[in-house]
C-alpha cells in the first residue's frame, strides 16, 4: 500500500466510523443542554452553541425560514444506533438589545471569599471582561452595581473591607464616597440610580445569615432592619426620608420608575427582625411620587399578599417585574422564589410560569427599551445561578428564555462561580482597573 | 557519559530524600494545587502574577497525587537546576561542578519549603534567562579557563549534597510541613489509627494546635469520652479551633461536620477553604466536594463537580466510582425552614450539637461528643479547684 493510500485511509476511517448508518426519525425536539429549542433571540446574538443531554455525538443541518432558524439535529452512539429529531426552531426578534451585560462573578460562597469581580460580556460575542476585580481593594468585596440611565460611563459600584466605601465613576472621574461618613451616617445596599442621573436611592439594611444544617435550602438570610436612604450625588450627602424609613417598618429594594416619578420599593411590618420571627415577615410593594427632589404624597401600597413576599421589583413602562418567595427579604436561596409580573395599569397580576422553574429564579433587569429581561436562575444544578434572557413581547407575556450562550456549551457546568445581579448596559465600561486601585 | 554521573546521582538522592521525608508534603501539595482545562482556570492563572511558572507548576502538580512521580518531578527540577547552571558557567569558561551543586541545592531547599511546585518551576525559568543571553551575548561557550581541581571540586560536590540533604530531612519547617500534611491527609481520608499515631499526647503537649484533630480522631473510634483527659486542655475549653480563621479551622470543620453528619455545614466549610486558596478551590476541595455532595444525595453537584475534575488528567478514576454508583438525588424539602434547623456561628460545642440534635442528626459521635464535653468541664472545674 503506497503511503498516498494510507493518508486517505487515516482520514477517512475515522468519518466512516463516525457516521451513523441507519437513522430513525423522532417527533420530538432533541435533548439538548442547554434547552435552546422555539427560544426567541435578538438579532446578532452570539451563536447558541449546545450539546446532547446524553452526551451522544451529534451533527446539526440548519436552514431558514423567514425570520426563523430550524435546526435537524441527527444523534447517535455508534453506527447502528442514530435519530434524526423534529426541526426546532430558533425565533430572530428585531427588538434590539443592549450590547452588554454586566454582573458580579462570586462562589456560591457563604461567608468570606477570595476571588471576585464585576464582569461584563458582550451579547455579540463570548467575550468576558473586568469591569473590576477585589485585586483594586486587597480581596475585599465588590458589588452593587449600578448603571445610570444603562450608561457605561457612569455607574456606581460599592468595595467592602479596610477603607470601603461606595465608588462612583463618571467618565474618567472616579471618586470614593463611605457612606457611613456623611449624611445619614448609614451604609447603603440594592442602589437605584434615578433617571435622571442625580438621586440614588439606597436601601439601608443590617443583614445577617444562618446555615441550614439539614434542609435543601443551604443559606438563609435576613435584614434585621432596613431603611431606604437617599443620596443626591451634587452635594455627596445622603438622607433619610419620612415614609420610606420609618421606625416601625422595614423598607428595602429602591426601583424608580423609567419617568423618575415614582419610586416603589418593598416594605413589611415591624421594627426588627429575629432569627426565628423571620419566616413571619411578608415584604408587600409600596410607591411614592418623586418630583425636583423631594418626595410627595401617601406611600400607596401597590400590591400585598400576606402569605407571600416581594423583592426587587423593576418597572418597565405600565409592567412590573417581581421575585415572589415565601417569606423574607433574601429571595436568592428560596428554592421557591419565581418571577411575578404586575400590570401597574389594572393590577392585574400573574406568576411568569413561562421565566420560572422549580428552582429559584431571583435578580432581574430590563433592557433599555423594556423588550428583553436577563435573570438568574438556579435550575441547572440548583446552587450556582446563571443567567437567562427572554423576550418580553409589551403584552405582559414572555418567549421561554434562553440560557446565555458560551464559547463551549459545558462551560455553565464548569464554571465554579455564580453570577449576581445582571444589568444591561449600553457600551462596554473602560475604566482603568489602575484607576480604582488608587481609591483603596 | 562521566558528566552525567554526578547529575544523576543527584538526582536519586532528591528523589530518596523526598520519598522517605516528604511524602505527605508531595500529597498535600497535589491536594492544595490546581489544574483544570477550562477558559476560567486559564484567565484567573494569566489574572495573577507569575502566569508561566504558576501554569506548569499547576500542569506539574496534578501529577503529584502519587508520591513517587512527585518526587520524580522535583528530582528532575533540581538536576534541570543544575544543568542550567552548569552551561551557564560553561559559557562563562568555568568549570566548577560544586557551584552547580549548591546553586541546585538551594534551589531544593526552596522547593521543598514551598507549597507547590512553581516555586521550583520559577527558579528554572529565571535561571534559564541568563544561559539565553549569555547564548546570545557569546555566541558559542568560551573554552574553560578557570577550573577547581578535580578532587576538591567532587568533595565539595559531595559536602553541599549531604549538607541539603541534611537540612531538608531536618529542618525544622520543612517537618512540620510534614508532620501537618499527614495529619490533614490521614483526617481527609479517615485513617483515624494513623492520624492518632502522628497526633499522640505527648505531640499535643508540644503543639496544641494537633488536640482538635487527635480528638477528632478519638471521636471517630468511639474513645473520646475514656480518652479525652490523656491530652491537653485547649485554652477556649473547646474541642476545635474556635473562632481562628484560617485554611487549617477550615479544612477542621469541613471533615468534623461530614463525619458528624451534617453534610450541609461540612460543605459549606469546604467552600470556606477556597477563601485561602489561589483559585478559590483546589483538587482537595473538590473531591471533598464530590463526597460531601454524595453522601448529601445531591447527584446534580456530583455531577457537576465530577464534570470539572475530570479536566484535569488525573482524576477519572475518583469520578468513575462515582459516575458509576451514582446517588440518588435527594427531594427537595419545604420551602419553610425552621429556625430549630438553622445553625448559629458559635464556639460553644454543646450549643452547636444541641442544635445538630434538634434538626435530626443525631450520629453516635454527636452523643459522644457532647457527653465529653460534659466530661472536660467536670475535669476542668476540679482541676481548678
Amino acid at each position: 500500500m503506497n503511503s498516498f493510500v494510507r493518508i486517505c485511509l487515516c482520514f477517512l476511517l475515522p468519518l466512516v466510523s463516525c457516521s451513523p448508518a441507519k437513522v430513525s426519525d423522532s417527533q420530538e425536539f432533541p435533548p439538548i443542554e442547554p434547552d435552546y429549542t422555539a427560544v426567541t433571540v435578538p438579532e446578532g446574538m452570539a451563536p447558541l452553541k449546545f450539546r446532547m443531554r446524553d452526551g451522544r455525538k451529534f451533527k446539526c443541518k440548519h436552514y431558514r425560514n423567514g425570520d426563523t432558524l430550524w435546526t435537524v439535529v441527527t444523534a447517535w452512539n455508534n453506527a447502528s444506533d442514530a435519530v434524526r429529531y423534529a426541526p426546532f426552531p430558533i425565533v430572530t426578534s428585531h427588538d434590539e438589545i443592549d450590547p452588554y451585560i454586566a454582573y458580579r462573578l462570586i462562589e456560591p460562597g457563604y461567608e468570606n471569599w477570595h476571588d471576585m469581580g464585576i464582569y461584563q460580556r458582550e451579547l455579540a460575542s463570548f467575550k468576558e471582561t473586568p469591569v473590576v476585580t477585589n485585586l483594586v481593594n486587597n480581596r475585599g468585596c465588590v458589588n452593587c452595581h449600578n448603571f445610570s440611565g444603562f450608561s457605561p460611563d457612569r455607574f456606581l459600584f460599592h468595595a467592602r473591607g479596610t477603607g470601603g466605601g461606595t465608588v462612583f465613576v463618571d467618565g474618567n472621574d472616579v471618586k470614593l464616597v463611605n457612606l457611613t461618613q456623611v449624611g445619614a451616617h448609614k451604609q447603603g445596599v440594592y442602589p437605584a440610580w434615578h433617571p435622571d442621573g442625580r438621586y440614588v436611592a439606597f436601601a439601608s439594611c443590617k443583614t445577617y445569615q444562618r446555615f441550614s444544617i439539614k434542609n435543601s435550602q443551604p443559606i438563609e438570610v435576613f435584614d434585621e432592619t432596613s431603611d431606604i436612604i437617599m443620596m443626591d450625588t451634587a452635594t455627596d450627602s445622603t438622607y433619610c426620608i419620612s415614609g420610606l424609613s420609618e421606625a416601625d417598618r422595614l423598607e428595602t429594594f429602591p426601583a424608580w420608575s423609567p419617568d423618575g416619578k415614582t419610586l416603589y420599593f418593598c416594605c413589611a411590618v415591624g421594627d426588627t427582625v429575629s432569627c426565628e420571627d423571620r419566616a413571619d415577615i411578608h415584604y408587600s410593594l409600596k410607591s411614592t411620587s418623586f418630583a425636583d427632589g423631594e418626595f410627595s404624597g401617601e406611600v400607596r401600597t401597590v400590591w400585598q399578599d400576606d402569605s407571600a413576599s416581594v423583592s426587587f421589583p423593576r418597572v418597565n413602562g405600565n409592567w412590573l417585574l417581581f421575585t415572589k418567595s415565601a417569606y423574607g427579604t433574601f429571595p436568592i436561596w428560596h428554592r421557591e422564589a419565581d418571577l411575578c409580573i404586575l400590570n401597574l395599569e389594572n393590577g392585574d397580576f400573574r406568576v411568569a410560569d413561562e421565566l420560572n422553574s422549580p428552582d429559584t429564579e431571583s435578580y432581574h433587569s430590563w433592557s433599555s427599551n423594556g423588550k428583553w429581561v436577563v435573570f438568574s436562575s438556579r435550575r441547572i444544578d440548583g446552587r450556582y445561578t446563571r443567567l437567562y434572557i427572554s423576550h418580553f413581547d409589551g403584552e405582559g407575556h414572555f418567549s421561554k428564555p434562553f440560557l446565555l450562550p458560551q464559547r463551549k456549551p459545558e462551560h455553565n457546568q464548569l464554571r465554579l462561580q455564580s453570577y449576581n445581579v445582571p444589568e444591561f448596559i449600553s457600551g462596554k465600561t473602560s475604566v482603568c482597573q489602575s484607576k480604582f486601585k488608587k481609591l483603596f | 557519559m562521566k558528566k552525567y554521573i554526578i547529575p544523576i546521582l543527584l538526582a536519586v538522592l532528591v528523589f530518596c530524600i523526598t520519598v522517605f521525608f516528604q511524602r505527605f508534603t508531595i500529597l498535600r501539595q497535589e491536594g492544595l494545587g490546581l489544574f483544570l482545562n477550562t477558559p476560567d482556570f486559564y484567565r484567573a492563572l494569566f489574572f495573577d502574577a507569575f502566569p508561566l511558572s504558576n501554569l506548569i507548576g499547576s500542569f506539574l502538580v496534578q501529577f503529584y497525587s502519587n508520591f513517587y512521580v512527585g518526587s520524580a518531578i522535583v528530582a528532575i527540577i533540581v538536576v534541570s537546576e543544575y544543568l542550567v547552571v552548569r552551561a551557564i558557567l560553561a559559557r562563562l569558561g568555568i568549570k566548577a561542578e560544586s557551584l552547580c551543586m549548591l546553586c541546585a541545592c538551594t534551589a531544593w531547599f526552596f522547593i521543598a519549603k514551598a507549597a507547590n511546585p512553581s516555586m521550583g518551576v520559577a527558579i528554572l525559568l529565571c535561571s534559564s534567562v541568563p544561559l539565553i543571553a549569555l547564548a546570545l551575548i557569546l555566541g558559542r561557550k568560551i573554552s574553560a579557563r578557570h577550573a577547581l581541581p578535580k578532587a576538591v571540586d567532587i568533595v565539595c560536590c559531595i559536602i553541599v549534597a549531604a549538607s541539603a540533604s541534611s537540612l531538608v530531612a531536618l529542618h525544622h519547617d520543612i517537618r512540620e510541613g510534614e508532620k501537618w500534611s499527614r495529619i490533614e491527609f490521614a483526617a481527609v481520608q479517615g485513617e483515624w489509627k494513623f492520624l492518632l499515631k502522628n497526633a499522640t499526647p505527648r505531640m499535643a503537649q508540644k503543639d496544641m494546635n494537633i488536640v482538635p484533630y487527635a480528638l477528632l480522631a478519638l471521636n471517630a473510634q468511639g474513645r473520646l469520652a475514656d480518652e479525652i483527659d490523656r491530652y491537653p486542655l485547649m485554652e477556649n475549653l473547646g474541642l476545635d479551633y474556635g473562632d481562628e480563621v484560617s485554611y487549617r479551622r477550615s479544612l477542621f470543620d469541613a471533615v468534623l461536620y461530614y463525619n458528624l453528619g451534617c453534610y450541609n455545614e461540612a460543605i459549606h466549610r469546604t467552600h470556606q477553604c477556597g477563601d485561602f486558596l489561589p483559585h478559590c478551590t483546589s483538587f482537595r476541595t473538590l473531591r471533598m466536594l464530590v463526597k460531601e455532595n454524595y453522601a448529601l444525595g445531591d447527584s446534580l453537584m456530583v455531577v457537576k463537580y465530577c464534570d470539572i475534575l475530570d479536566k484535569s488528567l488525573t482524576h477519572k478514576e475518583f469520578t468513575s466510582y462515582f459516575r458509576q454508583n451514582p446517588c440518588p438525588q435527594r427531594v427537595p424539602d419545604s420551602a419553610r425552614v425552621s429556625s430549630e434547623s438553622l445553625l448559629i456561628v458559635t464556639n460553644d460545642p454543646m450549643e452547636i450539637m444541641l442544635r445538630l440534635g434538634r434538626a435530626g442528626i443525631n450520629s453516635p459521635m454527636i452523643m459522644e461528643r457532647y457527653y465529653a464535653y460534659f466530661k472536660l468541664r467536670e475535669y476542668y472545674r476540679t482541676h481548678k479547684q
